[in-house]
């Protein structure tokens, strides 16, 4: 009969010396030091915490990847109570600083604490590690009300309410990110998720999306949802669904937008030489450029034709294409080279990102009628 | 009839132990087992050679280590890395039912440990001490463990039932190289104590620092939260009311600071709009703050009742057979050195023990480890101060060329300039 026998350290120590190792790799990059967050060592924590105002502390460590985690939220934060004037946002490294962190009886990290004003008798924090759940509970300890600094976001946030009357739209590519606040790749795909809503703002064609599946556990199991994050993609002709499998970084995504639904972004939003490009009006251009005046005519009478078949985008684009064909046999060749400098100059200024989309368009069109 | 003279002769130095320190202690107490490393070791401990067939048991060095307060004061000491060790030594058979159990032995880690056990074991019942291993049952576990950062404690087990018990609460053991003795005490009252150095560490019921039974006492599975249990520590602020317009603000603005283009030309290009950038009047969604719940009535907690399940141990410290005394570890870093062992009924003995060994040298030890030290740094910097060395030979060249007055120093130069005329 097997007895379950403790036995300490038997396998352990080979891993153990490689986790070591790994733990001073960890330490390596230093913890990131924003001015939003007050670093406090041993000399300095009783000066600042305990006195007029009241103090949140993070106990972390350097090699803890929980903290990792929590970072971005904690420098947000740090952020939103810069102004405060009765709380502040603090930090240390328990690696550092090992007398302040056995003295408020700390033993994993990160630990949070609150100390109220005039107080080193702290309240641990053990509610959810969100940058909006802290701040909650700082202007309720600390009887502020401060908002958090917000960046509007592009991404559509789906639910129950209003999923399929966005993922099921026949006339929209939809791309749906399946996440849990919980899960660590979902944290680090966010701000990568949330620049790529961005770049696709003006198409209406195309949506950004994301649910939090942790939440709509139905929607998740409909959809076959199992590992966080998902990503799914609903084109016009497969609101089905296909499991989106390339890379995570934003140049993956852009590739794989552009190329699904016919669109010409490149990472930052702006449109590629390629907008508004219609191939059979281009070789019409090529023939335009070089005939006479006579035969142009009817060359624009064969463009007007091909727009006519066109719909969407594509119609919009073409109209381009016969709006600069009629300014050339008005004013000249002169007109094409005039034109895109002074489109060029006008991109350098400052206007809406969809007159510069216009703009870009058009340019890209003069160029067809350009030698 | 060896197994009786062994007893004899344990007998016979457990006697003569007790003799030699009745002036010393008050009351002389049962020595079960004691070890000093003396000659005749080899004939009271066996070798296991559980491991001897994977080429992984290591050799045990009979040595005072490379520091020490008396080179004839010797333990046992792994010798070789990355190998298992198990050794076990037998005694009269005793229970400690009705009666004081000390276990008390000294651990030196002259390798600078980073990860390693120094504990040992007590077992009772019958054991093949040539198969003594980390599968073999053990009665008490105890000593330090060290590994990493997150593991300095002394570990201190108890197997009931079938069942390795560990004891709650956290002791720190000792990391530095010296010596340390570790003495556990078990009383008939069911607490104990540990101590390190005969310093005090930790000490308690063992009904409360271990959990081999089931509690005395647990929360009424029958009780049920009263449904006007108020358990809110917040409430939404009654008084904090969404400001007038805040859903009208717009996340984002025209940019006051854009101008129109020189070369904007409305015909061609329509109305120019300013671009917009994010709104700082703009906070998100509205959250309606919280404030503490007057009501607030804490967490509520079902209230206690007397196990069912509780049996009462008055028995919960003793061990019926205890027969042998083991040490078995892995070893990562070798070079941990065991000595003084003792098993009695008597705390005051087991002190003074402690005192006469681990006491009386631990001084001379100190400074012996310090001296090591110090000319470890010796010999570093000697290597890194070479051509240190170097230089001043030349300077000291220098000065006997200088002093041509002496007779010995110019003779030197005298040769100097020959060898040189010969070269030349």
């Amino acid at each position: 009969m097997a007895i379950p026998r403790i036995s300490p350290r038997k396998t352990l120590p080979l891993f153990a010396a490689l986790a070591l190792a790994l733990a001073w790799a960890f330490a390596a990059p230093a913890f990131a030091d924003g001015d939003d967050v007050v670093a406090l060592t041993e000399s300095t924590f009783e000066k600042e915490v305990g006195q007029d105002r009241g103090a949140l502390v993070e106990f972390y460590a350097p090699w803890c990847g929980h903290c990792k985690k929590l970072a971005p939220e904690y420098e947000k934060l740090g952020a939103s109570f810069k102004k405060a004037k009765s709380v502040f946002i603090a930090k240390v490294d328990c690696d550092e600083h090992k007398s302040v962190c056995s003295k408020y009886g700390v033993s994993g990290y990160p630990t949070i604490q609150w100390f109220p004003k005039g107080s080193l008798e702290p309240k641990k924090y053990e509610g959810q590690r969100s940058a909006e759940a802290l701040a909650e509970f700082v202007n309720t300890e600390g009887g502020t009300n401060v908002k958090l600094a917000t960046i509007p976001s592009s991404v559509v946030v789906l639910g129950p309410d209003n999923f399929d009357s966005i993922v099921l739209d026949e006339n929209k590519d939809i791309l749906v990110e399946f996440y849990a606040p919980w899960c660590g790749h979902c944290k680090h795909l966010a701000p990568i998720y949330e620049k790529l809503a961005s770049v696709y703002k003006l198409d209406d064609g195309v949506v950004i999306a994301n649910l939090d599946a942790d939440k709509h556990k139905d929607l998740a199991e409909k959809y076959g949802v199992s590992g966080y994050p998902t990503l799914k993609f609903f084109p016009k002709g497969n609101k089905a669904g296909e499991d989106y499998d390339g890379g995570r970084e934003l140049d993956d995504f852009v590739k794989f937008i552009n190329e699904k639904c016919g669109t010409s972004r490149d990472t930052k939003g702006q449109l590629t030489s390629e907008a508004g490009r219609i191939a059979s009006l281009d070789a019409l251009a090529k023939e335009f450029l070089g005939a006479a005046n006579d035969k142009r005519k009817e060359i624009l009478s064969n463009m007007e034709e091909e727009v006519v078949k066109l719909s969407g985008s594509a119609a919009k684009h073409g109209k381009v294409y016969i709006a600069i064909a009629k300014k050339i046999l008005d004013k000249g060749h002169d007109y094409t080279k005039k034109e895109t400098e002074r489109l060029e100059r006008m991109l350098e200024k400052s206007i809406s990102p969809s007159k510069a989309d216009e703009f870009i368009i058009k340019k890209n069109v003069l160029s067809t009628f350009s030698s | 009839m060896a197994i009786r003279a062994r007893s004899s002769s344990y007998a016979a130095a457990a006697v003569a132990l007790a003799l030699a320190l009745a002036s010393v202690a008050a009351v002389a107490g049962e020595v079960f087992f004691q070890e000093k490393f003396e000659d005749g070791w080899e004939s009271r401990w066996v070798k296991s050679e559980w491991k001897k067939d994977e080429n992984m048991a290591g050799e045990w060095n009979h040595t005072s280590g490379k520091w020490n307060g008396d080179p004839e004061d010797k333990g046992i000491q792994t010798s070789e890395d990355y190998r298992f060790y198990a050794i076990s030594a037998e005694y009269p058979e005793f229970s400690n039912k009705d009666k004081t159990l000390v276990l008390q032995f000294s651990v030196k880690h002259e390798q600078k440990l980073d990860c390693g056990g120094g504990y040992v074991k007590l077992l009772g019942g019958d054991v093949d001490q040539k198969k003594f291993g980390g599968d073999t049952p053990y009665s008490i576990m105890f000593g330090p463990d060290i590994c990493g950062y997150s593991t300095k404690k002394v570990h201190t087990i108890f197997t009931k039932n079938d069942k390795n018990h560990l004891i709650k609460k956290d002791v720190p053991c000792e990391t530095d190289q010296l010596s340390h003795v570790y003495t556990l005490i078990i009383h008939p009252d069911a607490t104990y104590t540990i101590l390190i150095d005969n310093v005090e560490k930790q000490s308690g019921s063992i009904y409360e620092h271990w959990d081999i039974l089931p509690p005395k006492q647990i929360k009424d599975p029958e009780a049920k939260k009263p449904e006007d249990w108020d358990d809110k520590e917040y409430i939404p602020d009654p008084e904090d009311k969404k400001p007038e317009g805040y859903d009208d603000i717009p996340k984002e603005i025209p940019d006051p600071d854009a101008k129109k283009p020189e070369d904007w030309d409305d015909e061609e290009d329509g109305e120019w709009t300013a671009p917009t950038i994010p709104n700082p009047e703009y906070k998100g969604p509205w959250k309606q703050k919280k404030i503490k719940n007057p009501n607030y009535q804490g967490k509520w907690k079902a209230p206690m009742i007397d196990n069912p399940d509780f049996k009462d141990d008055p028995y919960i410290y003793a061990f019926d057979s205890l027969k042998y005394i083991g040490i078995e570890l892995w070893q990562v870093k070798s070079g941990t050195l065991f000595d003084n062992f003792l098993i009695t009924d008597d705390p005051e003995l087991a002190k003074t023990f402690a005192e006469e060994t681990w006491g009386k040298h631990k001084d001379a030890e100190k400074a012996a480890f310090d001296e090591a030290e110090k000319k470890k740094e010796e010999e570093e910097a000697a290597k890194a101060g070479e051509d240190d060395d170097d230089l001043d030979d030349e300077d000291a060249e220098d000065e006997d060329k200088a002093d041509e007055k002496a007779d010995s120093d110019a003779e030197d130069g005298k040769d100097s300039d020959d060898e040189k005329h010969d070269e030349l």
